[in-house]
């Protein structure tokens, strides 16, 4: 899969997380802000990086502007995303 | 767990049935606190149309999370004739609700529809036929004119859904907390469910913070003989339950039929009667669940 | 040094003793008297400003300033009070508040430039976080309601000067709430704090003629009269649906809460009870009053902040007294002013066990928040899991060891962090003080209570009663195991309990 121009889904409401992804040129570039960083920054950079390698994405620079999200709406709002970024819509 | 969600579940009752929008994470996964009957996800008006595909997404990995136990789930889809529907079902029945709430059902060949495209992902999927039902929400002028055929267009229905918001909408009326102008669709909504066997659900109630508003009205449709309601609020819950958690008169009466029931097996006589008069099976089960109910509600102890 | 409740409490930390479990004992050898002083021949008390009663005190450089506004956070004095100060060129002063609130903001640059050298109080919003990052070069005391008057009785921290916001004063320093142009209610913890300060000034905007009607503090203690312009902004209106518009979670675990008092026992006819502020106070309160109704129990008394709500209570005859210890908003000052049944009472009346008996003794069940929870029980109410102070810890561990019952109510996690922790950043309130947790996922009993346990299963078996570490894996099952915090050596902030001992350290956090 590949990330062809900018996606973006999700919310700043609570327990919720907005997903920016856009191309890149050097790889992954990960950015994450998050109400609960210091606990769970690292898991979710995880989370993040995982989902790339099993789509296969190399190229791609995220920012993740996260308000306690769960792993399941994380994964999400970061599918959503790339959804968007790699030209699927919706009805096609 | 998934295998388990492969066998359609047998709800004996739905008393109160949840709507909860599929696209606020907070709300979703705060639903599963509650003792709802059933949980209704909403991709509809919930949802804005440049979200619905994030919703379905989401909805999908919070069904893959989490475990429902006895609580029913539901999808109210998309309109069928939207761009919307059809994903909907496509996308969502592989994680096993136990049905959808179909918007718009406004004539046999619609629910027709549904029911085959239904069938096909079943067989897809290797579960039983007939595994996802339908709550058909009847909201239209036309939906309920054509009610008595709606019902009989597929055997997925389970219930009848009077929605008075959309319904009044289509009308060009106003919806007030009377609205005698409702009693007629109401009427032919709950007489059909009737006829047909499957549950009378009664319309939302709009005004979260109106308890006894709530209250009046649940009461209103259980007189009419609705056996349950769309919800929008948690807190709407206990106060419908307690509406149509049976009376004192009848948890006795149901206790005495159970009793009479055991009588007559433990002495091998076929028929069963109660002051003179005879219990038919219905009404056994009938009594069972209004001991299930009361039990639950904790109206009786666990042996009683 | 290890206290009882296993937390790590070191020895560099001159002059204290660790926290030895929830009976408070005191030693009486320490006990000192309120200061002796000379109002004879008559003096003209009144003082046309801060800066000239300052002068009056002798207020000199290190030494410490006691305020409370029960305005909490309206209150306009302090900063004027620092200003003066200030102006006054004296550096390096102990500030010694009740409570300072997010509004308290304003002092951070009197942090930095040298005015107040150390603090000893409750603290909370932006002021709390200031300080947890390392800002001031010793950590600051944090004293329960019951310690501070503890401190204040043993000598352990002599008020030099205490300045207390009244609403209206006389010439003599006669004061009370609810009088004045800004009237703000019960003067609770005015009324104790001017005890045992070597000087008391009242501030008010309101100077009344001699004797002042209705006297909640009298002139015996006060040394000087103030008269400023603003005490701070009008007591706010009890939000109308107060409660309803919140989360329904909360709304379950009020309801869990109602029905889990009732099958322990502890809610019946005349039973007294205490409902702490927050929004989970408020839902617990409406479930409270309808359970009322329904059941026709009515309560013997309330204690505590008064809310609206409970001035509603007693207006329907739900309640037969109001024990007003801090008024919450303008129902609760006025209901003070015209209720005979409605009554002001000092903190010590309220919560001093080194009497012959407080109020919070006579509680049936208390309902209390919680940011965290560990699997002993032992409650952080103060700062978030950042590891930041955000709350005061008001009487929170006073109140919950001293009720018969004691509930802390707080939803099962908040974003993705679980409430219920294997360890908690702070021990604000001790587990042996708290007697259960309940949560929209289940209630848990503290095991010492077994004898509650069996009772509630009896009484209403359908509660989802579930042993702590059982509830605490379930909700991490769903949120994650948060990474825990790393903290520096630094040591930020020290927890008191009611006996002066050491319930807990909060050092810097790593970032």
């Amino acid at each position: 899969m590949e990330i062809i121009n900018t996606g973006q889904a999700g919310t700043v409401e609570s327990s919720d997380c907005i997903i920016t992804v856009s191309p890149s040129e050097n790889g992954m570039e990960i950015n994450i802000e998050s109400t609960v960083k210091l606990q769970f920054g690292d898991h979710i950079r995880d989370l993040i990086i995982d989902f790339f390698n099993k789509k296969g994405i190399v190229n791609v620079s995220l920012f993740i502007n996260d308000r306690g999200a769960l792993d399941y709406v994380i994964l999400s709002r970061l599918e959503s995303a790339v959804l968007q970024a790699s030209g699927y819509k919706e009805g096609l | 767990m998934k295998e388990n969600r492969k066998i359609k579940k047998r709800n004996l009752f739905r008393r109160s049935l949840l709507y909860v929008p599929g696209n606020m994470p907070r709300m979703l996964h705060s639903i599963l606190s509650f003792d709802m009957d059933t949980i209704i996800i909403d991709l509809g008006d919930a949802v804005r149309p440049e979200n619905k595909l994030a919703a379905r997404i989401l909805v999908r990995n919070f069904l893959k999370t989490y475990d429902f136990g006895d609580v029913e789930v539901f999808i109210r889809i998309n309109q069928i004739d939207s761009p919307y529907g059809f994903e909907d079902l496509k996308m969502l029945l592989p994680e096993m609700p136990d049905g959808i709430r179909l918007p718009r059902s406004t004539h046999m060949s619609l629910i027709k529809e549904v029911d085959m495209y239904i069938s096909q992902i079943e067989d897809e999927l290797e579960v039983e036929d007939g595994r996802f039902s339908i709550i058909a929400s009847i909201d239209t002028a036309i939906g309920v004119l054509n009610v008595q055929q709606i019902a009989q267009s597929s055997s997925r229905i389970c219930a009848l859904a009077f929605d008075a918001e959309h319904y009044t909408l289509d009308l060009g009326i106003e919806r007030t907390k009377e609205n005698e102008s409702l009693l007629f669709a109401r009427m032919q909504v709950l007489l059909t469910a009737k006829a047909m066997n499957i549950d009378a659900i009664d319309t939302i109630f709009s005004d979260v913070y109106d308890e006894e508003g709530l209250i009046q009205e649940t009461r209103h449709a259980k007189s009419l003989g609705f056996t349950g309601k769309s919800l929008i609020s948690p807190r709407q819950i206990i106060p419908v339950h307690n509406v149509f958690a049976p009376t004192k008169k009848e948890i006795e009466f149901a206790q005495r039929i159970i009793s009479a029931a055991e009588q007559a097996r433990k002495r091998r006589i076929g028929v069963i009667s109660l002051d003179g008069k005879l219990v038919d099976s219905p009404a056994i089960s009938r009594a069972e669940l209004t001991l299930k109910m009361a039990r639950d509600l904790g109206l009786v102890m666990e042996n009683e | 040094m290890k206290n009882i409740l296993g937390r790590e409490i070191p020895e560099s930390l001159h002059n204290f003793k660790p926290y030895r479990g929830r009976k408070v004992r005191p030693n009486l050898d320490q006990q000192v008297s309120p200061p002796l002083k000379t109002g004879w021949p008559a003096k003209n008390k009144v003082v046309k400003s801060l800066r000239e009663v300052i002068k009056l005190t002798g207020l000199k450089d290190g030494m410490t300033v006691a305020t409370h506004h029960h305005l909490q956070d309206r209150d306009q004095i302090l900063i004027q009070i620092l200003e003066a100060i200030k102006q006054e060129g004296i550096r390096n002063i102990t500030l010694a508040p009740t409570g300072l609130f997010p509004c308290h903001r304003i002092i951070i640059p009197y942090i930095q430039d040298g005015t107040i050298g150390h603090i000893e109080g409750d603290i909370s919003g932006e002021v709390g976080r200031f300080i947890c990052e390392g800002n001031l070069s010793k950590p600051v005391i944090i004293r329960s309601h019951t310690a501070r008057l503890f401190a204040r009785f043993t000598g352990k921290q002599p008020v030099d000067v205490a300045f207390l916001a009244v609403s209206a004063s006389d010439r003599c320093g006669n004061s009370n709430g609810i009088s004045g142009a800004n009237p703000f209610g019960s003067m609770g913890y005015a009324i104790t704090e001017a005890r045992y300060a070597k000087q008391v000034v009242v501030v008010t905007n309101t100077i009344l003629p001699y004797p002042l009607q209705q006297i909640s503090l009298s002139q015996e203690f006060v040394d000087w009269v103030v008269e400023v312009e603003q005490i701070g902004k009008p007591i706010r209106k009890m939000p109308v649906r107060i409660g309803m518009v919140s989360n329904p979670i909360g709304y379950l675990i009020a309801r869990y809460a109602i029905r889990f008092g009732q099958a322990a026992g502890f809610i019946k006819k005349g039973f007294s009870f205490q409902i702490g502020s927050g929004a989970l106070g408020a839902e617990i309160g409406r479930a409270l009053l309808n359970t009322m109704k329904e059941q026709e129990l009515n309560a013997s008394f309330i204690s505590g902040g008064i809310t609206g709500a409970h001035v509603e209570m007693l207006k329907e005859g739900w309640t037969n007294m109001l024990l007003d210890v801090e008024s919450m908003d303008a129902e609760a000052v006025e209901s003070l002013l015209i209720n005979n049944n409605h009554q002001e009472i000092s903190a010590t009346t309220y919560a001093n066990p080194f009497t012959q008996g407080c109020v919070v003794n006579e509680l049936d069940i208390v309902f209390l928040g919680a940011t965290e929870i560990d699997t002993d029980f032992n409650v952080n109410v103060s700062t978030e899991s950042n590891g930041l102070i955000k709350n005061t810890v008001g009487g929170h561990s006073d109140v919950a060891g001293s009720a018969k019952f004691s509930v802390i109510l707080a939803p099962a996690f908040r974003n993705r962090i679980s409430t219920i922790k294997n360890e908690v950043i702070a021990v604000n309130t001790p587990g042996d003080c708290v007697d259960a947790l309940v949560t929209e996922y289940g209630i848990c009993i503290n095991p010492k209570k077994e004898d509650i346990l069996e009772k509630v299963v009896e009484n209403d078996p359908k509660l989802p009663i579930i042993p702590i570490e059982e509830l605490m894996n379930k909700i991490q099952k769903l949120t994650g195991t948060p990474k825990p915090l790393e903290f520096d050596e630094k040591i930020v902030a020290v927890w008191e309990y009611a006996d002066g001992t050491v319930l807990d350290v909060l050092r810097k956090v790593k970032i």
